[in-house]
């Protein structure tokens, strides 16, 4: 069983390696974005999946990503690695800052707030316009590693992929460490887990702090891959977008991840002539997904997994 | 010096009188037992003591140090372990993993080590493992161990709460009916448990229970509360014969134990 | 100058406080925060512009049609999306709440255009003069059908038998449940209520920023701002709240900036949630263990 699944991973590893060769510019752009997106699913995956907090501001790390990275890269000549890692930070402070309220506050009340944050960034950045550009934007540079410029999307890609999987990765540990299960336990019964000395504000701070983190990083090689920066790029709608991915890939497993960062990027291609019926077809499906499948896509792939498997035993 | 003093405790809860000018003490070593009527104030008394509620007057006192101002994390590190009346479980997850959960935070790494899953960090999951481990076949649960909590029978749910909380090598134990809901057999094992717990490793308890037999058997002192106030405290025989008591309510149940 | 800022800071603020009625009665009937709420009343408000516009109706025909038009949409959405839910994690129903924000919102603009329309005024707007003072009679009318919708309100939870079950349901709902009321019922009597109240606030706020689908988002913020100033589970902090964003508001944009006139409900969000999170009007309540 345990094969079976390191089998699994390869494939998709293999799959994931293969998948930009015989497809045009257009082809390595949108699987650029897929990486982009995926990495905020994963992000989502650490906070509403494991840490039980909901958010519907993501747009706003993703946006103190793109814009801090761009910024350090464009202003003090920071190299692109360097960038993305100061636009990860700058959203992980924001991310700790955010999960104040959520110390006294749950559900719908963190929604709110998060929403409320989310509008607050968008607007700052754009009247802040000696910093930002205001409503002109912001040009940023192609991505380069140690001095080589990556022309193309296609090798783009890869450092987009190996991001992914070194986050996935990191996701994957910090599920099995005992601060990761802590913060688990407090999703379940707060009352046992603190009971059981698992203090609350210092895990939901920790989930945050990671999400903003990862969700920072990908906003930052998002705006590498633009090229421009406008505070539009940064809206409510994006904030729900991610939240709609994150929830129909599957928000417990980092497999998951990848299929809603697949569904969004992918969505807007597929769903081209319903024009602007499309977000329409988001929220429906959204809402089908919560009723019909809450475990999200992957949960249907995991179906289909077990079935050739005999069932465990039950106690 | 007793391991467990409680002074003036008092508590409301918009108006209603939850707790009035309670005190008493719990020495180490001792078994004591909390009875009363529903209602009486006795989970509201265990939740001030595991700070789930901020008591509005009073003073608890454990191991010397004074309770007042520290989260209930920090008395579950300082020792204070307990069960809960309506099952307080983490129901999707494992027994191991329930009893795991009782003693992770002894086993803590830096938090970016966690993240790379350094060595360091893989001794501490597997020892923390080990340990509970232990734990759960002490208790009886090894063959359930990889089951799911919520699937379990009600009695093993009970028994995997008290297995969660010896995982946190409690100083004091607090049990919240421990023997609700058992049958006479079952109940009588909970009593020995008891006893065994306090013989064996020294383990404190202060413990609800409804079940007359199981406290008159296994407690050497008991604590009564009535509509929030402390109407006798003494010896299972005192507590028998005091007419304030058997006046609150223990006559008819006292016939029939 | 500036009792006309108030007077007129009211009217918004009354508008917000129909919007956080909406918000208040759904959350309290079924714990669930409808994140829709604003874009159904946008959409009903739509829906009763194209029976103006396109059916030709006369608009006092129009109005009347408004409350139960609104039952209607909310009735079918409880049905089509909540109920479905009921037994699932509250998580869920937010998430759905969201994906119906999507869909009535970009609906809307997908149905009828992105641009904004002008929709009849429903008040003239020559001012009267009351004690010295020039109010608009728009800001008197928006106050005095909010006035309205608050007193209906009122009685019905006083003095009809599923006002009093609603009321039992959201003190304690296990005990309602055991006392004989349908909890499914009184969900849908709520949504049916709230969506109703929000095309209501949709119709009072049209005519003053021109029809658009755009249009309920920040009013759904500021009722959000003031249903959580007002403890999110009290009727009267609910009104009480928005009217002090409503007034809060203009003051803000006369005096201070008009730039920060929409985040700065945000920074009250952010406040009362830090310091105060159980509203100012209500107390804490210990949470049972």
């Amino acid at each position: 069983m345990k094969h079976a699944r390191t089998i699994a991973t390869l494939l998709v590893l293999l799959v994931l390696v293969a998948l930009p060769f015989g497809l045009g510019h257009y082809g390595y752009y949108i699987l650029a974005t897929v990486m982009i997106y995926a990495i905020v699913a994963l992000s989502l995956n650490v906070l509403i999946g494991m840490g039980g907090q909901i958010s519907i501001g993501h747009a706003g790390f993703w946006a103190l990503g793109a814009y801090g990275s761009a910024l350090v890269v464009i202003k003090l000549g920071f190299p692109f690695l360097a960038g993305v890692l100061v636009g990860g930070l700058v959203a992980a402070i924001f991310g700790a800052l955010v999960a104040l309220p959520a110390l006294r506050v749950q559900g719908h009340y963190l929604a709110i707030a998060t929403l409320g944050f989310a509008l607050f960034v968008q607007q700052v950045l754009f009247e802040w316009e000696g910093l930002t550009g205001g409503r002109q934007g912001l040009f940023v540079p192609r991505p380069s590693l140690f001095g080589y410029e990556l022309q193309t999307d296609f090798s783009y890609y890869y450092v987009l992929l190996a991001v992914f999987l070194l986050l996935a990765w990191i996701t994957g540990n910090f599920a099995g460490s005992h601060t990761g299960r802590s913060l688990m336990a407090l999703k379940m019964s707060s009352v046992a887990a603190e009971c059981c000395g698992i203090a609350r504000p210092i895990h939901i701070i920790i989930a945050f702090t990671i999400s903003a983190f990862f969700t920072g990083v990908s906003g930052a090689l998002y705006g590498h891959l633009l090229g421009h920066l406008s505070t539009e790029t940064f809206s409510l709608a994006v904030s729900l977008s991610f939240l709609t991915m994150a929830v129909i890939g599957g928000l417990h497993s980092r497999a998951g991840a990848l299929l809603g960062g697949a569904y969004l990027a992918l969505a807007p291609e597929l769903l081209r002539e319903f024009k602007d019926a499309q977000m329409v077809i988001y929220g429906i499906t959204l809402i089908l997904c919560v009723q019909f499948l809450p475990g999200g896509l992957i949960s249907l792939v995991e179906r289909v997994w077990t079935i050739r498997r005999p069932p465990r035993a039950a106690p | 010096m007793p391991l467990l003093e409680i002074a003036n405790l008092s508590l409301a809860f918009s108006g209603l009188r939850a707790l009035a000018n309670v005190s008493f003490d719990v020495e180490e070593g001792e078994i004591v037992g909390l009875i009363g009527p529903n209602g009486a104030g006795k989970s509201t008394l265990l939740n001030c003591i595991s700070r789930l509620y901020q008591p509005d007057g009073g003073t608890i006192r454990f191991d010397g140090h004074d309770l007042g101002g520290r989260s209930a994390p920090e008395v579950a590190a300082m020792g204070i372990r307990r069960t809960f009346q309506n099952l307080e479980l983490f129901r999707e997850a494992s027994v191991r993993e329930n009893v795991a959960l009782g003693l992770v935070y002894r086993y803590g790494s830096p938090l970016l080590a966690e993240f790379l899953a350094l060595p360091g960090v893989r001794a501490k999951q597997r020892a923390a493992l080990e340990d509970a481990e232990r734990i759960v076949s002490e208790c009886g649960l090894g063959e359930w161990a990889e089951a799911r909590v919520a699937e379990l029978p009600y009695g093993l749910q009970k028994l995997v709460e008290l297995a969660r909380a010896l995982a946190g090598h409690p100083k004091l134990l607090l049990l919240d009916e421990p023997a609700a809901g058992m049958n006479r057999e079952e109940s009588t094992q909970v009593a020995e448990t008891v006893r065994r717990l306090r013989d064996r490793d020294g383990i404190t308890v202060l413990l609800i229970e409804h079940d007359m037999r199981v406290v008159m058997t296994v407690c050497e002192r008991i604590v009564v509360l009535d509509h929030g106030e402390k109407i006798a405290e003494g010896s299972p025989a005192e507590i028998r014969r005091s007419p304030a008591v058997i006046k609150a309510y223990l006559g008819d149940e006292l016939e029939d134990a | 100058m500036i009792t006309q800022l108030v007077a007129s800071g009211l009217a918004l603020g009354s508008i917000y406080a129909l919007l956080a009625l909406s918000l208040v009665l759904i959350h309290k009937a079924t714990d669930v925060v409808n994140f829709a709420q604003g874009e159904m009343a946008m959409f009903g408000t739509f829906i009763c512009f194209a029976l103006l516009t396109r059916a030709g109706l006369p608009l006092p025909a129009v109005l009347l049609l408004a409350a139960p038009l609104g039952v209607a949409l909310g009735v079918v959405t409880e049905r089509a999306t909540m109920r479905p839910l009921q037994s699932a994690p509250p998580v869920n129903a937010l998430i759905a709440t969201i994906g119906l924000w999507m869909i009535f919102h970009h609906a809307a603009g997908w149905i009828w255009g992105y641009d904004p329309v002008r929709f009849p005024s429903l008040f003239s707007p020559e001012p009267v003069e009351i004690m010295g003072a020039r109010i608009a009679q728009n800001s008197l009318g928006i106050i005095a059908v909010s006035l309205l919708v608050v007193v209906l309100l009122y009685l019905f939870f006083e003095f009809t038998r599923m006002g009093v079950a609603m009321r039992a349901a959201s003190m304690n709902r296990r005990a309602a449940q055991l006392m004989g009321v349908d909890v499914t019922r009184t969900s849908l009597v709520a949504w049916g209520l709230a969506s109703a109240i929000g095309v209501v606030s949709g119709l009072l706020i049209a005519p003053l920023t021109f029809l658009d689908f755009e249009m309920m988002f920040s009013v759904l913020l500021k009722a959000f701002a003031g249903a959580i100033l007002g403890g999110f589970n009290s009727l009267p902090g609910a009104v009480i709240g928005c009217l002090v964003i409503g007034v809060l508001e203009n003051l803000i944009a006369a005096y201070v900036s008009t730039a920060f006139k929409d985040t700065f409900a945000f920074g009250i969000i952010i406040l009362v949630l830090m310091f105060r999170p159980q509203g100012l009007f209500t107390r804490r309540i210990a949470k049972k263990v």
